[in-house]
């Protein structure tokens, strides 16, 4: 392969559906509308959004046939965007042979939460905790709907560790039934100890924790407004963040932005990088409250969110360049699902047993309960896609990608916009590189 | 006889794809040209082999010893793979 090289290869079921394009030279090429390019010192990374292959050019005459035949290039006058539908309900079919089942349960302990943030979606749903009933009840229904080998479980709430019961209660029912499980967590970190620490390790399986901090620590204090708390919450959060590294549990930190924590970011993220070192096990994520494609009541002009979106690609810039993780784009390409609501293997569990398809409004629907135990089919409503792409989509390499559902209320609320397009762009170049990076630490 | 109905099919660059939904019946996916993908249509509907023939002349304007050799051809490998119902 003289001239290129694979970096990540293509998707499997993709390129089965699409076979191999043939190369003939008497046709004309051009770049495919699904492609990313970017430039890496003397070679260029094409990566495709349509099969998720990423590939390294470093002379482009000699990777031209293969880069045909892969479908980076195309026909001159193939209407590419006329296949995604067709292509999408094929993935589907795909993945509807195979037995239906989860591996993905979110699994809400408790509604309540310790902390009060204004801006939280959850305002307003209706309080309740798991009891011990639904909590077994829990256990059996994974072991009847199980597929794969191993559950793949994330506490939420409310704050989860309001109930810690709940998961020990399920924890040790999966373990007693030999069903292999590992955990992760979104929490607001004030609640964990030593001692829960412990057995997180030991008994939940827990392999990595979501932390949302809302910035510096006297605004983090401010807008989480903490119950019964004496010191500042967000040194014992910081305190807590050191237990679980030491622990060997990986922790994610989520930074909401907004307009008025956007300037003290980089002294947050500098603040944990020289606490905590560069380590594999912690890494940030950035999340605008105003961002697009969230269900968000707070509002900001098009200047300040244009401002926040670079401020937070600078922040992932820097932080990539000194070599901390920092959480972006999966290299997918075309995938069956969009997000957790539309994915077959993907189930929420309320506290009371109730069952639904999406973290953000499980207070309104749910479509079944634990109690009958059966398989809970998502209605066909979820797989309609919104197709209503802008001239703003015309352009976009990640048009192949980006299918709202219908029914969320998120995607409706809002359409894409240049800034938001600017970020994801961004976002996915990061990604590329960052694939590109640990390729050739495997590699070289 | 008549094609399994197993199958969620789409056209995509001028290929008929098929994908089963049956993955006790046939677990895979077939890739049919224009001609192959003709026939497949044709037996999403009982017919004969000699209707298959005479179809595929008339639309391709074919000899009908191309034609069945075409049809004998791709009728062979359905049976194969147990698409078939006679």
């Amino acid at each position: 392969m003289e001239g290129f090289r694979i970096i990540r290869e293509a998707s499997f079921a993709v390129m089965s559906l699409c076979g191999e394009q043939k190369y003939n030279f008497t046709r004309q090429y051009r770049l495919s509308d699904f492609i990313f390019r970017c430039e890496i010192g003397d070679s260029s990374l094409f990566y495709s959004c349509l099969t998720g292959e990423l590939v390294e050019v470093t002379k482009h005459e000699k990777a031209f046939q293969y880069l045909v035949r892969h479908w980076f290039y195309v026909e001159k006058d193939l209407n590419e965007k006329e296949n995604v539908p067709k292509l999408r309900k094929l993935l589907l079919a795909l993945d509807k042979r195979d037995k239906p089942g989860y591996n993905r349960f979110e699994i809400l302990t408790t509604t309540n939460c310790n902390a009060n943030c204004s801006y939280c979606y959850e305002n307003g749903f209706k309080q309740m905790s798991m009891s011990k009933d639904t909590a077994m009840k829990v256990v059996q229904y994974i072991k009847n709907n199980l597929c794969g080998f191993e559950a793949n479980i994330r506490w939420y709430g409310g704050e989860p560790l309001m109930n810690t019961k709940a998961i020990d209660w399920i924890s040790e029912g999966l373990a007693n039934q030999g069903i292999a499980f590992s955990s992760k967590m979104i929490s607001n970190g004030y609640l964990f100890s030593d001692n829960i620490i412990q057995k997180a390790t030991k008994n939940w399986n827990l392999k990595n924790v979501r932390i949302t901090l809302d910035g510096a620590e006297q605004t983090h204090n401010k807008i989480k407004q903490f119950k019964n708390t004496s010191q500042s919450p967000f040194l014992h959060i910081m305190n807590n963040v050191e237990l679980l590294l030491s622990a060997g549990v990986s922790v994610t930190i989520r930074i909401n932005v907004e307009k008025h924590n956007v300037e003290e970011i980089k002294e947050v993220v500098d603040q944990i990088c020289i606490r905590f070192g560069r380590t594999k096990l912690l890494d940030f994520m950035f999340r605008p409250l105003s961002n697009t494609n969230r269900l968000s009541t707070i509002e900001s002009s098009v200047e300040a969110r244009r401002h926040i979106y670079n401020r937070i690609n600078e922040i992932k810039t820097y932080l990539f360049e000194k070599g901390i993780g920092v959480n972006s784009r999966e290299l997918t390409g075309l995938t069956p699902h969009s997000c957790s609501a539309d994915d077959r293997r993907y189930l929420l569990i309320k506290p009371n047993g109730e069952l639904a398809f999406c973290p953000e409004d499980f207070d309104v629907k749910q479509y079944g309960s634990i109690s009958n135990g059966e398989y809970c089919f998502r209605p066909s409503s979820y797989y309609e896609y919104r197709y209503d792409k802008g001239t703003i989509c015309n352009d976009c390499p990640l048009y192949i990608c980006c299918y709202p559902n219908s029914l969320c209320p998120a995607s409706k609320k809002t359409v894409c916009n240049e800034i938001h397009k600017d970020s994801i762009l961004k976002d996915l170049e990061l990604s590329i590189k960052k694939e590109y990076r640990n390729y050739i630490i495997v590699n070289n | 006889m008549k094609l399994l109905n197993i199958f969620e099919s789409e056209e995509i660059n001028n290929e008929k794809v098929m994908v089963s939904l049956d993955s006790e019946k046939f677990n895979g996916l077939i890739r049919a040209n224009d001609t192959a993908g003709y026939i497949i249509d044709c037996l999403k509907n009982d017919t004969s082999e000699n209707e298959l023939i005479i179809n595929m002349v008339k639309k391709y304007g074919i000899t009908e010893e191309r034609a069945s050799l075409g049809v004998s051809s791709i009728l062979k490998q359905l049976r194969e793979l147990g698409l078939i119902i006679e």
